[in-house]
């Protein structure tokens, strides 16, 4: 046989070449039980802190629920405080409370200023019945 | 969910569960993409060492992403080849030579031994085939493996490799003629000869 087709002879094949591949999906290499181990060592690791943590992220209040609060927060603010809200709220309880009830010593002062006030009264019309006087006659 | 129960359901429906906290589909998924994973980064690299810690940062890259993972967008397999692929890219870059895979290195066979001159003869032949596939360019070698060790179709490859699938066809008939001319004259060594064609 000549040497150039001894050569041809001795060439892989397509044929030959796919059954080399295909033979080669057989030898794949297992993973060993130390590389599985650390695999699941990861998994667990980034479950315990990355996913779990998401998981039980305390829950965000809604605007809705924070209202309320953030409300009277600024009311305090602008009177400086809640102790000085409270303040102001007492005294103006305390001042219906007072112009509903008079006590009696705020009766008094009440009445000794109103009789002590001379009103003295001008009448710009004539009165009716002068009017109806006057027809008469 | 108990195992038994998660057999058939979907890649991204365990890691869904997994992000729940369900370990038993991360087990589940560990034993369905780890051997792929650390076949194909075997196949690119050629170093059994090198290619568990690519298949430990591979994995634990999807763990990470479980949180965050957008239904529909990908595959999870697909999404794991590419980042083996990258992975394996950034290391053989990094190499100074590249290295031919030493015999004691090659891949645990995975099926009971064969006889002893037949077990020879596969430990030959996939020598040789590593040793042609680590000659040949790095994207020719990785849509040769996929398509023709790993299975994949050409739709996939291309979105692993992030190409075309014209592209795809191109690098894995480029990467068999290569192949071809590489192993030229092995055939008759390789045990060839006496199986017909």
């Amino acid at each position: 046989m000549p040497w150039d087709t001894m050569m041809k002879a001795n060439e892989m094949t397509d044929a030959d070449l796919d059954a080399l591949l295909a033979g080669a999906r057989d030898h794949a290499p297992v993973p060993s039980d130390a590389l599985m181990a650390r695999v699941m060592v990861d998994a667990i690791a980034v479950q315990q802190n990355v996913v779990a943590p998401a998981a039980v992220r305390p829950r965000v209040a809604s605007p809705a629920e924070r209202s309320p609060v953030r409300w009277f927060e600024r009311l305090a603010a602008v009177f400086g405080g809640t102790g000085a809200l409270a303040g102001v709220s007492l005294a103006t309880v305390a001042g219906v409370f007072i112009g509903i009830v008079q006590p009696a010593p705020v009766a008094a002062v009440t009445s000794a200023l109103l009789v002590e006030m001379q009103l003295e009264t001008v009448e710009l019309f004539p009165s009716e019945t002068a009017l109806w006087e006057e027809a008469a006659e | 969910m108990a195992r038994d129960t998660l057999g058939e359901v979907p890649d991204e429906t365990l890691l869904v569960l997994y992000a729940r906290g369900d370990a038993d589909a991360a087990r589940l998924l560990m034993h369905r993409l780890l051997p792929r994973v650390l076949a194909y980064a075997a196949r690119l690299l050629s170093d059994r060492a090198e290619a568990e810690d690519v298949a430990q940062e591979v994995m634990l890259r999807l763990w990470k992403v479980a949180t965050d993972w957008r239904s529909g967008e990908a595959q999870v397999a697909t999404w794991v080849y590419r980042v083996t692929t990258n992975l394996c890219t950034d290391r053989l870059r990094s190499r100074t030579r590249r290295r031919a895979l030493p015999l004691d290195n090659a891949p645990d066979v995975a099926d009971a031994a064969p006889a002893a001159p037949a077990h020879l003869m596969e430990t030959d032949r996939m020598t040789a085939l590593q040793d042609a596939l680590n000659l040949l360019p790095d994207r020719q070698r990785q849509a040769v493996v996929l398509r023709h060790i790993e299975g994949l179709t050409n739709p996939q490859i291309a979105e692993v490799m992030d190409i075309g699938v014209e592209a795809v066809e191109s690098l894995t008939a480029r990467g068999k003629r290569g192949l071809a001319a590489l192993l030229a004259g092995q055939r008759d060594a390789l045990g060839y000869d006496d199986e017909g064609e």
